[in-house]
């Protein structure tokens, strides 16, 4: 572990042909933590989490994961898409979609040998799945499609977890069961990165913020960057959700 | 004295005549072929792409025959790959920098690539040979006309793609499902991707002979769509697909016998719409729940 340093990020610019999303960003993510990424919508936050994960080829910029570059950084981690960008009628069952987390190990041709059905046990069983394990991914619920994504990325043993938007359509209970799992993976020394839009719940969430307009606004834990002052550099002057955000992070 | 038509029925299922054979095994190859192929085309959400490619190799058909004058069955598979790839690199110009919207692209190029096919046939109808080159058997699809040794070609290119399909099926279904998850574990999803694009064109190509290139995209959609209803494993989908595509071809070429003037293509194609029906419609009449208990172990 590099100086507990999870993602580090120098010089980052992401550009789409004349829009610019991120323009020269250095942040440092330390490891083990559960940190939450806020801004305003087309703030560059999707950008963000596309860059790290390699998605995007970014016009400057080095991203370091554990102090890797390239392919060996990608090896890392494990990302939870946005369940927009998932075909749910795809034919697959809950236990197909956590044994897909062993894949990267087992290549193109190893076989699943006992420990791998025994990781994809308990990568089930933390998510709180096993009942539902021989079920089509069409017949889960918003959370446990959900839960069914990072059960892979428990599977797949990822360092480094990354999640965009994954409360979106998602109901209060399974917010909190997702969340659980997400604390618990963080408690194994996980770092995992969380894309958010909810200002009421950021400060309860998460162990540290990061706000992002273009660039990093703030960083930090959240009572310091659930300041209004702060908060309106990224939002401008939408008073009342400031005031709101402030009074549930007190 | 059996009617007629039960007569020749019975005289198929004896398999006696050399042609009856060719025609049979080269349809039920075919319907394999479309039925496994079919699913990574129905999930990639490439239907239409299918269909699009399968009418543009009706120019390639024509176009090798008129220069060549050589109906060779080489020559006439090679213009009609080489249309139909190009009608695929159009279409995806089209999408990325042309500004078109993707089902409008579609039309356009299914539609110009077919006109222009339409009208080439019409110079070969008049040409000399052309009843020789069978290139009206192209459009309705023909398994009589299938020769031995195409028949083999036919039989090997689907013992290739059955085993394609199994040895990549990690790839395949990872890159398929979740492309971003597929890099991050080490796999190349855009390599997949364009594989399995020309491996489809190739199929479609393949396939055009028995089922007719009218008909193509139909045999690559209408098993996939019938064993996506009904299984809730890849695994399962795909051989559920490729068993329907090979009834479906047996039972086109057993049509064409029996009914003479009754093309295999079409003929497969109503089957396979036949047993869509009846599934999809056995399907509505039971709850969701119910669903998930019948689907059982599939």
């Amino acid at each position: 572990m590099t100086d507990g340093i999870a993602i580090s990020v120098r010089g980052l610019t992401v550009q789409y042909g004349p829009l610019v999303a991120l323009k020269d960003v250095d942040l440092d993510l330390r490891s083990g933590r559960l940190i939450g990424v806020l801004g305003p919508n087309g703030a560059g936050k999707s950008s963000l989490m596309k860059a790290i994960a390699g998605e995007v080829r970014p016009q400057a910029g080095v991203i370091r994961v554990f102090g890797e570059t390239g392919s060996a950084a990608l090896r890392h981690m494990a990302q939870v898409a946005q369940r927009s960008a998932v075909d749910w009628d795809f034919p697959i069952t809950v236990r197909g979609v956590v044994e897909q987390g062993r894949y990267a190990t087992l290549g193109l041709f190893g076989r699943m040998r006992a420990a791998d059905h025994a990781a994809v046990d308990t990568a089930q069983a933390r998510a709180g799945l096993t009942e539902l394990a021989n079920r089509r991914i069409s017949e889960l619920s918003g959370g446990q499609q959900q839960r069914t994504f990072v059960a892979r990325a428990l599977a797949r043993e990822a360092r480094l977890v990354l999640l965009d938007e994954p409360f979106a359509g998602v109901d209060a209970a399974s917010e909190r069961v997702l969340m659980d799992v997400l604390q618990e993976l963080v408690h194994d020394g996980v770092t995992v990165v969380v894309v958010h839009h909810d200002l009421h719940t950021a400060a309860h969430y998460f162990d540290e913020l990061v706000l992002v307009k273009g660039g990093v606004v703030a960083q930090g834990p959240p009572e310091v960057v659930l300041q209004p002052d702060t908060l309106s550099r990224a939002y401008g002057s939408s008073l009342f959700v400031m005031q709101d955000a402030r009074r549930s992070g007190q | 004295m059996n009617p007629l038509w039960l007569e020749r029925a019975l005289e198929f299922l004896a398999f006696e005549y050399a042609f009856v054979q060719y025609s049979a095994l080269s349809a039920v190859v075919v319907g394999v072929m479309c039925g496994v192929s079919g699913v990574w085309m129905v999930l990639r959400g490439l239907s239409l792409v299918g269909d699009a490619t399968a009418h543009a190799t009706l120019p390639g058909l024509c176009l090798a025959f008129l220069l060549t004058g050589s109906s060779h069955s080489a020559v006439l598979m090679g213009g009609a790959l080489a249309s139909g790839l190009c009608a695929m690199a159009v279409l995806h110009g089209l999408q990325r920098w042309g500004g078109t919207r993707p089902d409008s692209s579609l039309a356009v190029v299914l539609a110009s690539f077919f006109g222009l096919g339409v009208a080439l046939m019409q110079r070969v109808t008049g040409s000399p040979g052309a009843a020789r080159a069978g290139l009206q058997g192209f459009l309705l699809g023909n398994a009589a006309s299938v020769t031995p040794a195409q028949a083999w070609v036919l039989t090997g290119m689907m013992v290739a793609l059955i085993a394609l399909t199994l040895l990549f099926f990690r790839a395949l279904q990872l890159s398929t499902f979740d492309p971003s998850f597929a890099r991050l574990s080490g796999f190349r999803p855009d390599r997949v991707r364009i594989a399995t694009t020309a491996l489809l064109a190739i199929v479609v190509v393949l396939a055009v002979r028995a089922v007719g290139l009218v008909l193509v995209s139909a045999m690559l959609v209408l098993p996939a769509s019938t064993a996506l209803l009904v299984s809730r494993r890849l695994s399962t989908t795909l051989l559920l697909s490729g068993v329907m595509g090979g009834l479906c071809g047996f039972v086109g070429a057993w049509a064409g016998y029996i009914w003479q003037g009754v093309a295999t293509g079409p003929a497969m194609v109503v089957m396979a719409g036949l047993i869509f029906a009846l599934v999809a419609g056995g399907r509505s009449l039971v709850a969701p729940r119910q669903q998930t208990a019948l689907r059982g172990g599939l």
